[in-house]
């Protein structure tokens, strides 16, 4: 029986490859590749000229402890698992344990592998902190993957979403402070600390309450998964759309009501919203923090005159605007487009405007975040501001001769 | 009384080559709720989907207030609402925001729309429900929002497929009421219904379709005149219906 269900998990997992490899060759005949191994060529340019000069008060180990704690405290787990009613789901549980360790298997190998290349890339600057042990941090770091795996599966079985959200910010925090506190001293201290916030976190997650096997949890996780691979594959061509993931966003919702109440802006509040809501403004937040975090570094060790700060920029600011432009597919075959009393023509100016707005207001934020090199650099800061101001509009033209393609061939 | 809409000889179908309607003809004059009704497949949700504007017309004209699809597209479709079988809302849009998008899309003066939306979400046992995500409502809840859309739009013709699917009974109740007063306002109402029993108190005519032909069309009285011609004893709608389908089998 355990062969059966060995078998079913293989399977599913070959489905899952066959599905996806059609998108994937797409992806690397549209120059993606390349452009990642441009920005990848630039990266290890810069990174090799800062281990070689490496500044004094140049945070190692917060930079440490913020590479490394993603890949410690992020443990996902591909079950392939699909939907159905968890009444006929539920007697099967007790005929998964080979399928699920064949899950986590493969989580821990993969999870392994990524801390693996991250460690060796940081290693150089981990060489020159003072806590420099290495067996020791490599041990730490693989007590820790381990440690953080089993939390991860003791999270997913909680019940309540609030609750497990809450465990897990608890669990990245603790996890940050531990891997901060190793790369500042490898003595018997932070050993003793490890110690109790491991059995601190094991005794919490024994009293919360939990389902044994949270089915619902795993389904949704695979569900969200997939669609995060088809909205990436979506930059690049057409691909089976399901509904959107919707979350409130209350930190981004208060701009909504600013959108005017008139009929030539229902297409721009229908899209800003399905902006904050949806995963495209979720992926835009995250790029907008971190390509914010990259410029204000290069900026403040002024890297290549402040040329360094201009690239990194330009390349953040077109990956947000490429995100921007996914907002055209959402709604391309909602019924109320033909029902709505509009003209084809002004629903696609308001998804010209709105992407237009988008763009100014997120590149306006990330050029902020470059402040600490423009004393001095005023040709690079012009550089940037012109590409803040006249991307959108080159941008604008794009859309509008795609929107004019896309219902020809509609038609 | 005004004629809203306007149906000639309409034939049409998904393939150029085959049709699904043949020869409909229908006019719904203004104030006047229309009950359309066949079984599945009789080409209801088809004739629909051509007075929606969604499918185009192998030949026929239809009109709303006098103008056709292809002379004032904005004319037209500000002519009617649609409230459709299933309800297909923009999941992200709390209901509120839906019911604002709705009020905007068909120009209704924000004032007008300010008043109306308490109302529709205090009629609707909505009040509460405002600030949800409509992703995360039920079934039943997410057709009240497309009908509180539709009555916010205020338009000539409300055009309603299978409304009470989903609808608890105080929702079906409030439906009906609703109808009833949107009829006292001049506006016209189009609705596809299996529910015979219900709609034969509230629809002043009907139009039964099958095959993709009209069969039988008039007032709750004319369908059972036309039901009875062979020596039926049809007594209300739905026995007209049978009597008309089947000879009187069930």
């Amino acid at each position: 029986m355990s062969s059966d269900v060995a078998q079913l998990w293989h399977k599913r997992k070959h489905a899952f490859t066959t599905e996806v490899l059609p998108y994937i060759k797409y992806m690397s005949r549209s120059g993606f590749p390349a452009f990642l191994s441009l920005i990848g060529i630039v990266s290890i340019i810069q990174y090799i000229n800062l281990i070689q000069n490496v500044p004094e008060n140049f945070p190692l180990e917060f930079i440490g402890a913020l590479v490394l704690t993603p890949l410690i405290s992020y443990n996902p787990l591909r079950t392939w698992l699909k939907e159905a009613d968890t009444i006929f789901l539920m007697p099967m549980e007790h005929r998964l344990d080979t399928y699920m360790k064949k899950s986590h298997i493969r989580s821990l190998r993969n999870g392994f592998i990524y801390l693996l290349i991250v460690t060796l890339i940081y290693w150089p600057l981990y060489r020159q902190t003072d806590a420099y042990q290495p067996i020791i941090f490599i041990a730490v770091l693989v007590l820790l993957k381990a440690v953080n795996h089993v939390m991860a599966w003791k999270e997913r079985q909680i019940l309540w979403s609030t609750n497990r959200n809450i465990m897990r910010l608890f669990r990245w925090l603790l996890m940050g402070m531990l891997l901060f506190g190793w790369l500042l001293s490898s003595r018997w201290g932070m050993l003793c600390l490890t110690v109790i916030v491991l059995a601190m976190l094991v005794t919490l997650y024994r009293v919360t309450s939990k389902q044994h096997f949270p089915w619902e949890r795993l389904i949704a996780e695979e569900r969200i998964t997939i669609r995060r691979l088809y909205s990436f594959f979506s930059w690049f061509i057409d691909v089976r759309v399901g509904p959107p993931i919707v979350k409130q966003r209350k930190y981004l919702s208060w701009i909504i009501p600013f959108v005017p109440y008139k009929k030539q802006y229902t297409f721009v509040y229908l899209h800003l919203i399905t902006f904050v809501r949806t995963e495209i403004g979720g992926i835009c937040m995250r790029l907008l923090i971190l390509g914010g975090l990259v410029n204000y570094l290069v900026a403040s060790e002024n890297g290549m005159d402040g040329w360094g700060t201009v690239i990194s920029y330009i390349l953040f600011g077109l990956i947000i605007t490429l995100q921007i432009g996914s907002l055209r597919k959402v709604h391309r075959y909602a019924i109320w487009k033909d029902i709505f009393p509009m003209q084809v023509k002004l629903q696609q100016q308001q998804l010209i405007t709105i992407d237009r707005i988008l763009s100014y207001m997120l590149l306006i934020v990330l050029l902020l975040t470059t402040i600490p090199m423009w004393g001095g650099h005023s040709t690079q800061v012009v550089v940037m501001i012109l590409f803040a101001l006249l991307y959108p509009i080159v941008r604008a033209f794009n859309m509008k001769r795609k929107l004019v393609k896309e219902v020809d061939d509609l038609d | 009384m005004g004629t809203v809409l306007s149906v000639e000889q309409l034939s049409g179908g998904y393939s150029p080559r085959k049709a699904i309607i043949q020869n409909i003809n229908l006019h719904i004059e203004s104030g006047e709720m229309i009950g359309l009704i066949g079984v599945n497949g009789a080409g209801k949700s088809t004739t629909i989907k051509h007075i929606l504007g969604l499918m185009t017309p192998h030949k026929g004209t239809i009109m709303i207030n006098g103008t056709t699809l292809q002379d004032d597209v904005e004319k037209y479709r500000s002519g009617y609402t649609y409230v459709p079988e299933t309800p297909v809302l923009f999941e992200e849009l709390t209901v509120e925001e839906h019911l604002r998008l709705t009020a905007m899309a068909y120009s209704v003066p924000q004032k007008q729309y300010e008043q109306q939306v308490e109302q529709l979400l205090e009629r609707y046992h909505m009040v509460k429900k405002r600030k949800s995500v409509t992703a995360h409502l039920s079934k039943g809840m997410k057709q009240k929002v497309m009908i509180m859309s539709a009555l916010l739009a205020k338009p000539a013709l409300f055009i309603i497929d299978e409304p009470f699917l989903g609808l608890d009974p105080l929702g079906i109740r409030s439906l009906l009421l609703e109808l009833v007063e949107v009829k006292k306002n001049g506006s016209s109402i189009l609705m596809s219904s299996h529910i015979l029993a219900t709609i034969e108190h509230y629809c002043d005519r009907f139009l039964m379709l099958d095959g993709g032909q009209v069969v039988a069309q008039g007032t709750l009285q004319q369908m059972l005149d036309q039901a009875n011609q062979g020596g039926g004893q049809a007594r209300n709608l739905e026995e007209a219906f049978y009597e008309l389908l089947n000879g009187g089998e069930v």
